[in-house]
């Protein structure tokens, strides 16, 4: 397959881009890493990782997939295919680093079980930066600092479905795809996050 | 009781549906904003570093499909040319294609041809034996291999395999008498020798010679050798194979220059019988399959 010239590439899938690396167009690889790279980038950084961890797994995650192009098959959309390959890399690297030691939630994990011990952490700090007198600016910088700060507490698998829905666009039914999850799960840890985000933010809200 | 109950489910339901929806927004909302203001991405070298790896592996992947078809190829020439070389050295073997040995049988053989004189008939043989040498069968077919067309037909080969069966049996005759002579060294060593003592006169042409079978110890052969060491080219006769049938071979005996007189070699008994008036013209030389006799002197 022979893509079209750069103007016209624009509209070309991505899984058509895909095919065309995987039989030697090193163009269309070109185009999908334009198209792609920010989303999986922020999605590590997301994570809370530093911005060097987050480049050495984004690296990670584009070779392994380089290494699978001739392998890979339209069976599903193309950004499903990449974050299952980025969740992988993500798992690979808490598993180096043995940070993967966090507790699961299920449905019966409510806002009182453990968890909600890194939140307090939270609470306490958000607390803190609530009652000092600041201006609008400043309070909404808070915000978004501490909205981050609640992110990454976030329980991994809310945080994984968190973030592949807030930050990349999934739906809960793709999210389930690329998790390898039942769909209710996804939605309830969804929910929980949701629920977890707002409280742990509620000492900005009035 | 449980409509009440059913009621107050409902309710719940609804209210924990509009909590999340409200989350969801205020959520929605807080991390667009946040999104806007940090619009983070990986660096320049990361981004270099990416490409690089993608085009280098579609590379290595051409370079690796070149190789490959280069493996096939190479791979082909070698199975030629071990097969060439293969078929070279069965050709060779099988004396088809002309070797050093066949070029200096076929020196030897000009030289034969050269040296064989007229034998006169009123030559008399009456104190001679003749020891017919069957030895040497491929010189004359190196010879006539390239001094004509019988390298490759039919009956050149069936006259060479024909000698060959009459070879052998002379060979397994001979060691069956020396068994009967104990001496099991000699027949090993002793070259297949069949000795014909027979009278050649002018009267001898109409009348069947008289054919006696003897055997030569192996000192007794090399004492004829070397008695007749330097005796002339008279002494050397060329033969070769006409035809043959169940009971006998006929073969040719060019005692003269290219008229040979035909014999009958008994099969059972290697007897070798003069065919009276058989004398054969316009036979040429050139076109035969010879071997040699010796003919040699003893003091009898």
């Amino acid at each position: 397959m022979i893509l079209p010239t750069e103007h016209i590439r624009e509209s070309v899938t991505d899984e058509a881009l895909m095919l065309a690396y995987g039989k030697g167009q090193t163009s269309a690889f070109d185009s999908l890493y334009q198209r792609h790279k920010k989303v999986v980038f922020r999605f590590f950084v997301k994570q809370g990782l530093s911005q060097a961890i987050a480049e050495e797994l984004c690296h990670d995650t584009w070779l392994k997939l380089i290494n699978a192009r001739e392998k890979y098959q339209q069976q599903a959309l193309f950004r499903t295919y990449l974050f299952t390959i980025v969740r992988n890399t993500l798992i690979d690297h808490y598993k180096k680093k043995s940070t993967l030691n966090e507790k699961s939630y299920t449905n019966n994990d409510t806002d009182n079980d453990a968890g909600n011990g890194e939140i307090n952490v939270q609470d306490d700090f958000s607390a803190k930066i609530a009652t000092s007198p600041v201006c609008e600016q400043q309070q909404k910088e808070q915000l978004h600092v501490a909205l981050s700060l609640n992110i990454a507490a976030l329980p991994t698998e809310q945080r994984e479905v968190f973030l592949l829905k807030q930050e990349s666009g999934f739906s809960l039914e793709q999210i389930a795809q690329i998790t390898a999850q039942h769909q209710e799960k996804v939605k309830s840890s969804w929910r929980y996050a949701l629920k977890r985000l707002r409280k742990g933010l509620q000492h900005y809200v009035k | 009781m449980s409509n009440k109950h059913a009621d107050y489910n409902g309710k719940q339901t609804q209210i924990s549906a509009l909590q999340q929806q409200s989350d969801e927004d205020f959520i929605n909302e807080l991390y667009n904003e946040m999104s806007e203001e940090n619009q983070s991405q990986p660096s320049v070298i990361l981004d270099q570093r990416i490409i690089s790896a993608a085009h280098k592996a579609v590379d290595k992947t051409n370079k690796s499909k070149d190789n490959s078809n280069l493996k096939w190829y190479s791979s082909l020439a070698t199975a030629a040319s071990l097969t060439l070389v293969i078929s070279l050295v069965v050709l060779q073997q099988s004396n088809i294609l002309p070797n050093k040995q066949a070029n200096e049988r076929l020196k030897q053989g000009i030289v034969l041809q050269k040296t064989m004189t007229p034998i006169s008939n009123n030559d008399s043989f009456v104190d001679q034996e003749v020891v017919a040498e069957q030895i040497d069968y491929q010189a004359p077919a190196s010879y006539s291999a390239i001094q004509s067309q019988m390298a490759n037909s039919i009956a050149y080969k069936s006259k060479v395999a024909t000698k060959e069966v009459i070879v052998h049996a002379m060979q397994y005759e001979q060691k069956t008498q020396l068994t009967e002579q104990k001496s099991a060294k000699r027949m090993i060593a002793s070259p297949p020798v069949i000795m014909q003592n027979f009278k050649r006169t002018e009267q001898a042409n109409t009348q069947e010679d008289k054919v006696e079978i003897m055997n030569l110890s192996i000192k007794q052969f090399e004492q004829y050798q070397r008695s007749n060491k330097n005796s002339d080219s008279r002494s050397q006769w060329l033969w070769s194979f006409s035809s043959e049938n169940d009971i006998e071979y006929i073969i040719d005996i060019f005692q003269n220059d290219q008229q040979p007189l035909q014999y009958r070699l008994d099969r059972a008994m290697f007897k070798i019988i003069e065919i009276p008036n058989q004398a054969l013209t316009n036979l040429p030389l050139n076109n035969r399959a010879l071997s040699r006799i010796t003919i040699i002197k003893t003091n009898n």
